[in-house]
């Protein structure tokens, strides 16, 4: 579905950095602070360009393509902030609609009913006609997200949906993204929890130096020793007591 | 949407109608309506009330609206592009290109050198056109033009040519009240010659940011996020840019650099219809056309003896205005 080969950048990854992402995988995206995690996904989402390489969606490469035939397959939550503050709930997310309109079309009956859609799918409603600047943290980033639903992709590519949310927010957000996942959404997700990362991805990136150091399922990748090379944290793995995922307990050094 | 927009729409419109038939109908001449009306009805003739209206009034109020109309709407797109509230079609320093050359312009007349009239207009543009080529060449980079380059390269530009403005008002000695009257920005004196030219400049200018209107509503979310919502960003910008200079140039060029209106304006349609360019450009016009033809008319009646510059009128408008503005969104804020 996507493929990222042999990229360069100007600057944040290691030349020569590359990635598959099958159709229908939930990937996410791991490792330390400058570990090029970010930037990685600016270069998927063809907003940063390389400087050697290419990233393919759907067989065609990216460069030269028009972003809006992009982006009407694939939609990107950028980190806090992508937001207007004036705009209600309902018109920041019908930007989303932006990729699907021509210059001077009318607004839809489909338009329509996939901005309704998106409020529903991001427990939206009734917050539609509040405006984005009187919404909380959370708030803001499930309108990030339902904006990315509007864009109706098949490829969708966050960035951090959960940093500076608090516990119950975090999860309700990933949960809403595994909803659209099980309906056939294609997730890549660069992710600070690794527990949380764990929980919901079945594919783990961790990336360290501006390299993939490992790829694979999450009990492959999150290992003590791996977390010990790349985060340089003492740490024990357990298995999660109810989904059996890898779930990370950091440990204590000398006496208490 | 928010369902407001036609309504205001049509509210503006409704405005010019009315600032429109205030203009044509006060000064020196007083016209009832049913002269005013006849006169229209007949068509331009010899008649004391048919040269007022069609040699005097409605070339200078068709002007108003066209200038009202260009310095809006690129203020409207200066803001959405720029993110910025602050940002007015000003900062591109077009117009202090179009001062410098109208200035230098009306100096070479003073001292007997050319035929200023005609001249000056055609000087403005040049100089405007001038500007904007700096200011393109100083912030491209690398094949995109980033904003913050822009707005840097606009203040700089602007600036130097300012300098050239103020030597040419020490050259120029005692007539250097007419440098002054005309850098204040103006509507009198124009006929229909000036109309056109305007016409031409705001009909291609709103016409090229009202086809991006869309992807300005993008663009307010950020760069990053709107070429991930599809929008051509490294495309759009010099475009909207490039449009918004012609407004400018055309709007300053024949009326010197009217002030306030092209800032305000846009903040008064975004009160009334939100941030959706899809109406804030469309509003912005007919207000920004309705507000400069009303206070063009205020500064003929104003003094007596002699016209106030329509520019003094809408600084001293705009100004407290835009406090008032300033206040009430700190206010909000701070809630």
């Amino acid at each position: 579905m996507l493929v990222a080969d042999a990229l360069a950048a100007p600057y944040g990854v290691a030349p020569g950095l590359s990635l598959r992402v099958p159709a229908g995988a939930f990937v996410g995206v791991v490792g330390p602070n400058g570990a090029g995690k970010s930037t990685l996904l600016r270069l998927l989402a063809g907003v940063l360009r390389p400087t050697a390489g290419a990233v393919t969606l759907k067989g065609a490469p990216l460069a030269g393509r028009p972003r809006r035939a992009v982006a009407q397959v694939m939609a990107l939550v950028p980190q806090a902030g992508g937001l207007a503050d004036d705009f209600t709930v309902a018109e920041a997310v019908a930007l989303g609609r932006h990729p699907h309109r021509s210059r001077f079309g009318a607004w839809r009956p489909v338009d329509a009913a996939a901005v309704a859609e998106a409020l529903a799918a991001a427990d939206l409603e009734a917050l539609r006609d509040r405006p984005v600047q009187a919404l909380s943290g959370g708030e803001r980033q499930r309108v990030l997200f339902a904006r990315a639903l509007a864009q109706t992709p098949e490829v969708m590519l966050l960035d951090e949906p959960t940093a500076h949310l608090d516990l119950a927010h975090r999860q309700r957000l990933l949960d809403l993204l595994a909803a659209r996942h099980r309906a056939g959404l294609t997730v890549v997700c660069v992710l600070h929890d690794l527990n949380l990362a764990a929980l919901y991805c079945d594919r783990l990136v961790l990336m360290a130096g501006g390299r993939v150091v490992a790829d694979g399922a999450p009990t492959e990748v999150l290992t003590a020793e791996a977390l010990a090379t790349h985060y340089g944290a003492a740490v024990d793995v357990v298995a999660h007591p109810t989904h059996g995922a890898p779930q990370i307990l950091a440990r204590r050094e000398g006496p208490r | 949407m928010r369902g407001r927009g036609p309504v205001w729409l049509a509210g503006s419109l409704a405005a010019l109608v009315v600032a429109g038939g205030a203009a044509l109908a006060v000064g020196a001449v007083r016209l009832d309506l049913a002269t005013l009306w006849g006169a229209l009805a007949a068509g331009p003739d010899d008649s004391t009330a048919g040269v007022v209206v069609w040699s005097l009034r409605l070339p200078r109020l068709c002007l108003g609206a066209l200038v009202g109309a260009s310095l809006s709407v690129a203020g409207a797109a200066m803001q959405g592009l720029f993110r910025n509230p602050l940002a007015d079609p000003y900062v591109l320093g077009v117009s202090a290109g179009a001062a410098l050359g109208a200035s230098v312009a009306l100096l070479l007349g003073a001292l007997g050198l050319i035929e200023a009239v005609g001249v000056v207009p055609l000087c403005a543009f040049v100089g405007a056109a001038g500007a904007t080529w700096a200011v393109y060449r100083l912030a491209w980079l690398d094949g995109a033009l980033p904003l913050t380059g822009v707005l840097l390269a606009g203040v700089a530009v602007g600036l130097t040519l300012t300098a050239g403005v103020s030597l040419t008002l020490l050259l120029a000695e005692r007539h250097a009240g007419d440098i002054v009257l005309w850098l204040m920005g103006h509507l009198g004196g124009s006929g229909w010659a000036e109309v056109r030219w305007v016409a031409l400049t705001t009909v291609v200018g709103v016409g090229a940011v009202g086809a991006f209107a869309g992807d300005l509503n993008a663009l307010l979310t950020g760069e990053e996020a709107a070429a991930g919502l599809g929008v051509e960003v490294d495309r759009v910008k010099p475009w909207l840019l490039g449009a918004s200079a012609l407004l400018v140039a055309g709007a300053v060029s024949f009326c010197g650099a009217i002030g306030f209106v092209g800032l305000v304006v846009p903040h008064i349609a975004r009160l009334l219809v939100g941030p959706d360019h899809r109406w804030l450009l469309p509003v912005s016009a007919a207000l920004g056309a309705a507000l400069l033809v009303g206070a063009d008319t205020a500064a003929r009646v104003a003094l007596a003896a002699r016209e106030v510059p329509v520019g003094v009128v809408t600084g001293a408008l705009g100004g407290p205005f835009f406090l008032f503005l300033l206040r009430r969104r700190l206010g909000r804020a701070g809630r």
